[in-house]
């Protein structure tokens, strides 16, 4: 139990976004949505992918609030039922950019990697 | 109940009635607070027709729910991960011991009989109920603490009884473990991951400098 609440302080301090944490802000960084325009959104954006449960997105919603990376923003009703607004903040917008390029810097390497890695067949011994 | 209750001139379907009953699951105050508008996401989200809650959705209704519930009753996520961390694990090693018994029969029966001594003559080659039952003291106390403890952010306790708590369950835990010839590796790897989905369930990922502003 110790190694692994010590494994996951570790972690924590290096940990990078979760998958559906980048997406949500990713999903609010172009405008302000409603909570299922964001699972509606974060479907698209991972191609069906990751499909939101509305628990999980408040709950992520709720504490990215928290963490100040995003904040309300207004509220409707349509047929009976209350929308509230998201919108990604400063700090959201510069966490995501962060995170946007360390993303693409290891899809880079990646990329780069295989291309010089040696054709099948011809490997070591 | 104090559920902000919709209304808003539409008539009340069973599948909103459903929903609001799951609902539940948060603090009174946030269902007060975001109820209305976690409904409202729910019903855009259920396809035409649907009158019954998606399972998903109440998984993750309870999941986020209780989440809420451990966070208010003990401050911020990160403040009290160890306790958290702690009750939920010996809730499932607990979990885990009573199911262990009731599949392995006889054997697990004579297992644990054999610490408390003479009890071993009384124990029938019977069903897996019988073995639940013969459990010693020992075990009944523990169990009683376990789920006490796993319901106290629940329940609203507080977060220094909840610790004492842990303490004394883990301490007794890892006495009574080895010694009553249950198994151990299996024990701690449930209650790990029991944990672990707990954990996550509860303050959601690994918050980067956990909820300082964005470290850098």
């Amino acid at each position: 139990l110790t190694v692994y609440i010590a494994g996951r302080y570790i972690y924590g301090m290096a940990a990078a976004l979760q998958e559906p944490t980048f997406l949500i802000l990713t999903a609010l960084a172009e405008r302000p949505l409603h909570g299922y325009g964001v699972v509606q959104e974060v479907e698209q954006l991972s191609q069906g992918r990751v499909r939101l449960r509305a628990g999980t997105l408040y709950g992520a919603l709720d504490r990215l609030a928290a963490q100040g990376l995003v904040a309300a923003d207004g509220e409707e009703v349509v047929d009976g039922r209350l929308r509230r607004y998201y919108r990604l903040t400063e700090s959201g917008q510069t966490t995501l950019a962060e995170e946007a390029e360390r993303l693409a810097r290891h899809a880079d390497a990646a990329i780069r990697r295989l291309r010089l890695r040696p054709a099948p067949g011809a490997g070591p011994a | 109940v104090t559920a902000g209750r919709g209304g808003r001139g539409s008539a009340t379907t069973p599948l909103e009635r459903r929903y609001r009953r799951w609902l539940l699951a948060y603090p009174a105050e946030y269902r007060h607070e975001r109820g209305d508008e976690l409904l409202g996401t729910l019903l855009d989200l259920a396809e035409p027709g649907r009158t019954r809650p998606r399972p998903t959705e109440v998984v993750a209704l309870l999941s986020a729910g209780s989440a809420r519930r451990v966070a208010e009753a003990w401050g911020p996520a990160g403040r009290s991960r160890s306790a958290t961390v702690l009750s939920a694990s010996l809730a499932l090693c607990g979990a885990g011991y009573v199911l262990w018994m009731s599949v392995r029969g006889p054997v697990a029966c004579r297992a644990i009989i054999v610490p408390g001594g003479s009890a071993q003559a009384t124990c029938p080659a019977g069903s897996p109920l019988d073995d639940v039952l013969i459990l010693n003291p020992l075990g009944y106390a523990w169990l009683v603490a376990a789920v006490l403890l796993a319901a106290l952010p629940l329940i609203g306790g507080g977060r220094r009884l909840a610790l004492l708590a842990s303490i004394f369950l883990t301490a007794l835990c890892l006495v009574s473990l080895p010694g009553l010839g249950l198994p151990l590796v299996p024990s701690v790897v449930a209650s790990w991951f029991g944990a672990a989905t707990f954990r996550t369930a509860a303050d959601g990922e690994p918050a980067r400098g956990s909820g300082a502003p964005a470290a850098r």
